[in-house]
């Protein structure tokens, strides 16, 4: 909702100066679990009233209004950060930015947005704060009706169409068993070593050091050898 | 007597990695620096929080503290924990992260597509295994709480899980990456504050003197078993820990095991087998170590987090076999005490805080009792995410309300975690005396049994079948859970079969050789053809 005054606040100015609308919507991508992201999203709602995709929204809307409307390609990042240097690259002639009007607990840990391109900006910036729903009606109409899927978190990897043959199955599964062979027998063989051949597990080599304990410590720099060696190789198929 | 320096440490600490974990999100919303590197931050941020998710108090008090009492066999479990992630490098990281779906069941049936029974059995694995993984924490937190404020058990379990379950479900459910991140680095440095002022104050520098004197200590578990009725019986707590070794020396005379001599814990090859096959493959299949890769950006960033997390973890381990060879000779005293008050509770699980103190005073011991419950905080927090994930995500969304909305399924999703929680607090009452880590390994080798082999060969082989599929999920649970339940009931056989530590070594094949052999009488191979080029396919540049 913020957002979508945001837009419509641009598009009253630049209707007036017959100016170019550029459009910036950046995604926080971090690493969370599915549920989290949800749960990110009700409480999201909370706060805006509806999740459309931005762009897609201000694009119907410019076309609606008669505007030229621009959409600026975003990369995820630190969102103020990515806010400033598509300001730089574009060097517009005002940023509007909308204020989500969070308090208390949700204000501490996420902070604000707007206040910080308001503080770092080198652009003049407006500022829209409170909305009227009969105000942004024609807007939320459109915005109503890109109402964004629930479910679209993971992306599926795009593949190329390929028969099955070429996908090497057996000799990637092939890699991965030698790599595993590397590590799993002398670790399997240490379970060798301690149930039949206790002796020589417990002779002494290294001061009180025993064969069994050397062993076992070797396995996990053989780990992480066998790990990056594996990385290396099966680098080819990506 | 309250230990008021510690209690205030720990205190300090959780409030420390909520508060940094709040800030760092804060940061990346709202920071005005735009760096290039975001990517790379991205696999670091996701090792870490992999490795804050996985270890668990299993591996911070669990894998010392069992060293601690029986010796060399129990850092079979280091290993184990650390090579299942070899194990998940190799076979599964990369093709799940392709697949990329949300849940282990999803990634089953976007191959055997719209397949309820697979879906469902899959579900309940995901909640039977990812429950029995919560109870081994809580009984840790229980002796955490109870070492640290002198409270009761029972009552300190109860108070833990109240007040985890509610920081799950009210607050931690969002963003709880950023907790596991910072609670990771934590974790990793209390370990090596401990082992470092061990070696130094302790050892002269020397960390080979830790295992020289290990070698000449017969194990404290061991040891008290057979001095049960002993009529000599000092006051330990007024011996120094070379007096205290070397009475029970004297007292048992003949060939007795010292903390390197295999086989104390796990006798017999077919034990060690088990130990060692359940722990390599059970990671690979932990729901919610698998829920995590599915954050990873790229998928060929689900090979670099694996290998941070190898880094890690591995030193982690290494340094948790030296913490526990350490603790068992200098903490002799206090543990035989403990086994002989039958406090086993404190002299399985507490080895790590102990040591602590000794070493660093009230300081340290609150460090470790603060990176303890860090490690228990995260771990559940993923654990119950992942539950919440699947049971609305496989089940309510699936089968009793395809259309709910988000807010209904966060409400559902809440409802799963607060019942998941509460059954693991109850079963934690019963299982006070257990060793986490070795509750642990139960759980692994359950895993090994259903979700390693399901995918494995779901991933890799294209005449695996519907009807293999489920074949493998029943086999495996039913026969891991019945030889967890013998194990934990004191059985010693079922129908001539012996019950081992770990129950994969009979239902990890039996599973693979369920699905095996019932594929090759069936045909339905699901949606093969896409389901692979998802899984192996290369990637097109977006």
């Amino acid at each position: 909702m913020p957002a979508l005054a945001a837009t419509k606040k641009a598009m009253d100015i630049a209707e007036m100066m017959d100016a170019t609308v550029y459009v910036a919507t950046v995604p926080e991508r971090t690493p969370m679990t599915v549920l989290e992201q949800m749960g990110e999203h009700v409480e999201e709602y909370r706060y805006t009233g509806e999740i459309a995709d931005g762009p897609e929204v201000a694009r119907e809307y410019g076309i609606l209004r008669g505007i030229d409307v621009k959409e600026v390609p975003m990369r995820a990042g630190p969102i103020v950060g990515s806010i400033l240097r598509v300001a730089d690259e574009v060097r517009p002639d005002m940023i509007v930015i909308g204020n989500s009007g969070r308090s208390g607990w949700e204000r501490l840990t996420l902070g604000s947005v707007a206040e910080g391109v308001m503080r770092h900006s080198r652009y003049p910036v407006t500022m829209t704060k409170g909305y009227n729903k009969e105000e942004l009606s024609d807007i939320l109409a459109i915005a109503k009706g890109l109402i964004r899927p629930s479910m679209d978190y993971v992306r599926e990897a795009k593949v190329a169409k390929v028969p099955l043959e070429s996908l090497n199955i057996g000799k990637r599964l092939g890699l991965s068993f030698g790599a595993l062979l590397v590590f799993l027998a002398p670790y399997l063989a240490l379970g060798v070593v301690n149930s039949f051949f206790e002796d020589f597990a417990t002779t002494a080599i290294i001061g009180s050091m025993t064969v069994g304990l050397v062993w076992l410590l070797a396995l996990f720099p053989l780990g992480i050898l066998t790990g990056i060696g594996f990385h290396r190789l099966a680098a080819a198929y990506d | 007597m309250t230990n008021y320096v510690a209690l205030s440490i720990v205190l300090g600490l959780v409030a420390v990695s909520l508060l940094v974990a709040i800030y760092s999100r804060r940061y990346s919303r709202t920071a005005a620096e735009y760096y290039v590197a975001g990517r790379k931050v991205s696999w670091l941020q996701n090792s870490l929080a992999l490795t804050g998710d996985y270890l668990s108090a299993a591996s911070f008090l669990g894998v010392a503290g069992g060293i601690a009492v029986v010796g060399i066999d129990r850092a079979w479990d280091g290993i184990g924990f650390f090579g299942g992630y070899i194990v998940l490098l190799l076979l599964l990281a990369v093709p799940l992260r392709k697949i990329g779906k949300f849940t282990a069941p999803e990634t089953l049936t976007t191959r055997f597509k719209n397949n309820r029974m697979i879906r469902m059995s899959a579900m309940f694995s995901v909640v039977l295994i990812s429950t029995f993984y919560i109870i081994p924490q809580f009984v840790g937190a229980g002796a955490l709480l109870q070492l640290l404020l002198g409270w009761e058990y029972l009552f300190s379990l109860l108070v833990i899980g109240v007040i985890v379950i509610s920081y799950v479900a009210i607050g931690g459910m969002r963003a709880t990456t950023y907790n596991q991140i910072i609670q990771g680095v934590i974790l990793w440095m209390a370990m090596a504050l401990i082992l470092i002022l061990t070696v130094v104050n302790m050892f002269d520098g020397n960390i080979l003197g830790i295992v020289s004197e290990a070698s000449q200590t017969i194990p404290p578990e061991y040891a008290a078993k057979e001095l049960i009725g002993d009529p000599d019986i000092p006051e330990w707590s007024e011996l120094t820990a070379g007096a205290a070794v070397a009475h029970v020396a004297e007292r048992l005379t003949g060939a007795q095991p010292n903390a390197l001599t295999p086989g104390v814990f796990a006798p017999g090859w077919m034990n060690i087998m088990a130990l060692a096959i359940g722990l390599v493959f059970g990671t690979a299949g932990l729901p919610h170590v698998l829920t995590r890769y599915f954050t990873v950006e790229r998928p060929r960033d689900a090979r670099t987090s694996t290998l941070g997390v190898l880094a890690l973890v591995g030193t982690f381990y290494l340094m948790a076999t030296f913490v526990g060879l350490a603790a068992m000779y200098l903490l002799y005293p206090d543990l035989m005490g403990y086994f002989l008050a039958e406090e086993a509770s404190i002299a399985q699980n507490m080895a790590v805080p102990l040591l602590g103190q000794l070493v660093g005073g009230n300081v340290l011991l609150g460090i470790a009792i603060g990176g303890a419950f860090c490690a228990i905080l995260s771990t559940v927090a993923g654990l119950l995410i992942t539950i919440g994930t699947s049971v609305t995500h496989d089940f309510y969304k699936e089968i009793i309300n395809p259309d709910a909305d988000e807010r209904r399924q966060v409400r559902v999703a809440k409802t799963a975690i607060v019942g998941a929680g509460t059954i693991a607090v109850l079963a934690a009452i019963g299982l006070a005396d257990q060793n986490v880590s070795y509750l642990v390994t139960l759980a692994f080798g359950i895993a090994a049994s259903v979700f390693f082999p399901v995918l494995f060969l779901s991933v890799w082989w294209t005449k695996f079948t519907s009807q293999g599929a489920l074949a493998t999920i029943v086999t495996g649970i039913t026969i891991s859970a019945i030889f967890v339940l013998a194990r934990l009931m004191g059985m010693d056989d079922i129908a001539g079969i012996p019950v081992l530590v770990n129950p994969a070594l009979y239902s990890l094949p039996a599973a693979l050789l369920a699905g095996t052999i019932v594929s090759l009488r069936t045909d339905d191979y699901g949606d093969v053809e896409n389901f692979m080029l998802l899984a192996h396919g290369v990637e097109l540049e977006e």
